[in-house]
């Protein structure tokens, strides 16, 4: 297995360059930022409202370290398809699962280095600028780099099954794009429930304090803002209470592409349909 | 390991596609020896290799290699055997230095000394990224990669096809060292007859998935040989004791399987040594009977 997980890293050097080169860009542009709030003109004119904000964006800048990672499994699992080493390892003294455990580890590896890279320069630049360090907000990054994780396993599978990049990678759209809808639409509910529910109070009061909508003291944008921060506020508490059980769901779920995964590379090399346009890969 | 005759035995093995059937394929690669493989483009040369390595399953017939099951015992079968395929299978972003770090934590046996004398040897750059190489260069890659675990079979899937003469000389002279040891054994597959007839101690000769001739090299070709006559002698000649005649306009040259009884039958017939490469053209054509 230790093979295999120096060939992952291996081909992920330059991946790996992006990554490093995404964070350090973001962590410099926040850094300049944080000292114009402090120093500079964004705190002359912002006040402290501008520093506060600086302060929140901070832990999700970073964000962009590990969505470059996201595509780490689709890049290295069509890369060894295009090289043919998909054929060239059916020939080592490996089984399918200590293949694609490999596999795992090497993605696990890979984004617990992000993590740990993340949490050094937290605590440099917490000493530095005085920040209270909040726990919440790494938590935070830890959750979506499970997130991650989980994403880049879920998609080898569909490389092992079709045995295909433009089938891998099309899958692993789907499921991107399968995720990034479920997102916009669970938002969209939010802010169109929070809407409602503000229009419904803002109407309310007006009747109640027999005033016209634009001389309440509050504006039905502010109060929208307000339910819609509570409402995630509340989702929040949830899935931390339930965090656990979310966690455990994913290991379940993982261990299950795990092992399915592992039975896709089990299969003879023909069992798949040669690949179209003469795709390397394919035993024909 | 248990002892074992020979190193790869293959039996009944069938595989059915659209348009190609691999035939009740029976032969053995006896340890120690080189076997060559020879057949036609689309023959099953690579269908048959890609069986003895696992990477596609039989529809019926059994292969065992060192005399255990390619299946059941894949695992152990594979820490002592190589592949070298027609095409280089690794990242073109790789270099020999990098492949080293992969395989040695792959292979228990594999040996880092070995494999840089053999790049010394080839002269391969060991910082050069695949990508870059020539053909010639990726093939001696796979060679070096291949001899550097202690694999007792090394299995050759058209390795030496595409490269040229001095290149392929110097391969075959490192696959005669590698035999000097009396547990390594090779299967070449290979449409390059030349290569084979200069070290195969045995071959086996497919054609359209269905095996012609499996023997000793030197039995085959001693058995085979090519009738020469004009084209009114051919009339006389018992049409069952050839496997089939290149008609041309100068006369009739027959492929005939048992010298010694054609020549006893029909005397002062000239029959001349037959090349592998004659027994292969003959015998893919063995159909026609006749032909030009």
């Amino acid at each position: 297995m230790k093979g295999i997980i120096v060939k992952e890293l291996f081909i992920a050097r330059k991946r790996f360059c992006i990554t490093a080169a995404t964070y350090f860009t973001l962590m410099l542009m926040w850094i300049l930022v944080k000292m114009s709030c402090l120093y500079g003109n964004i705190g002359k004119y912002a006040g402290k409202g501008a520093d506060e904000a600086a302060k929140t964006t901070y832990y999700f800048a970073v964000f962009g370290m590990l969505v470059v990672l996201i595509g780490f499994v689709i890049n290295n699992t069509g890369s060894d398809i295009v090289s043919r080493w998909n054929i060239y390892q059916k020939t080592l003294p490996m089984t399918s699962k200590q293949l694609v455990g490999a596999v795992y580890l090497a993605n696990a590896v890979t984004i617990s280095a992000a993590v740990l890279t993340h949490l050094l320069m937290t605590f440099i630049l917490c000493a530095i600028f005085g920040i209270g360090f909040k726990a919440f907000y790494l938590e935070v990054f830890a959750a979506f780099a499970v997130i991650v994780f989980f994403f880049n396993a879920m998609s080898l599978y569909p490389f092992y099954r079709f045995r295909s990049v433009k089938k891998g990678k099309l899958a692993a759209s789907v499921l991107l794009g399968g995720i990034y809808v479920g997102l916009y639409i669970a938002l969209y509910f939010f802010t169109n429930s929070s809407a409602q529910k503000a229009h419904e109070e803002i109407s309310r009061l007006a009747q109640e304090m027999n005033v016209k909508i634009s001389k309440l003291p509050v504006t039905e944008d502010k109060l929208a803002e307000e339910y819609l921060l509570r409402d995630l506020g509340k989702l929040t508490d949830t899935l931390l209470d339930f965090r656990w059980l979310f966690l455990i769901g994913a290991a379940l779920l993982t261990a299950g592409v795990f092992f399915m995964s592992a039975k896709a590379l089990d299969r003879p090399m023909d069992d798949t349909k040669p690949a179209e346009n003469g795709e390397k890969g394919a035993v024909s | 390991m248990e002892t074992y005759s020979n190193a790869i035995e293959i039996k009944g093995i069938t595989k059915r596609y659209d348009g190609f059937t691999l035939d009740g394929l029976s032969f053995n690669v006896p340890k120690g020896s080189i076997m060559g493989f020879v057949g036609q483009n689309g023959a099953g040369k690579s269908t048959t290799i890609n069986t003895i390595l696992n990477i596609i399953r039989p529809d019926e017939g059994s292969v065992s290699v060192f005399g255990l099951d390619n299946i059941r015992d894949e695992v152990e079968i594979k820490k002592n055997i190589a592949a070298v395929f027609d095409e280089l299978p690794f990242h073109e972003t790789l270099n020999a230095k990098n492949l080293n770090s992969i395989l040695k934590r792959i292979f228990d046996e594999w040996s880092s000394e070995t494999f840089f004398n053999y790049l010394d040897r080839f002269s391969l750059p060991s910082k050069k990224k695949f990508g870059q190489f020539s053909k010639g260069m990726k093939m001696k890659l796979q060679i070096a990669a291949a001899l550097s675990h202690n694999a007792r079979l090394l299995i050759m899937d058209e390795a030496t096809t595409g490269l040229d003469p001095v290149v392929r000389n110097e391969i075959l002279d490192i696959f005669l060292e590698y035999l000097q040891n009396e547990e390594h054994s090779i299967l070449m597959s290979s449409h390059i007859t030349s290569d084979l007839e200069k070290i195969a101690d045995s071959v086996t000769f497919i054609d359209k998935g269905k095996l012609l001739i499996t023997g000793y090299k030197d039995d085959v070709l001693d058995s085979h040989g090519i009738l020469k006559c004009s084209r009114s002698d051919y009339e006389s000649i018992d049409k069952n004791d050839i496997i089939s005649a290149r008609i041309t306009e100068f006369g009739v040259e027959a492929l005939v399987s048992d010298k010694s009884e054609c020549l006893r039958k029909y005397s002062g017939a000239v029959i001349d040594a037959a090349s592998l490469d004659d027994i292969m053209v003959y015998y893919v054509n063995r159909n026609k009977k006749e032909w030009s």
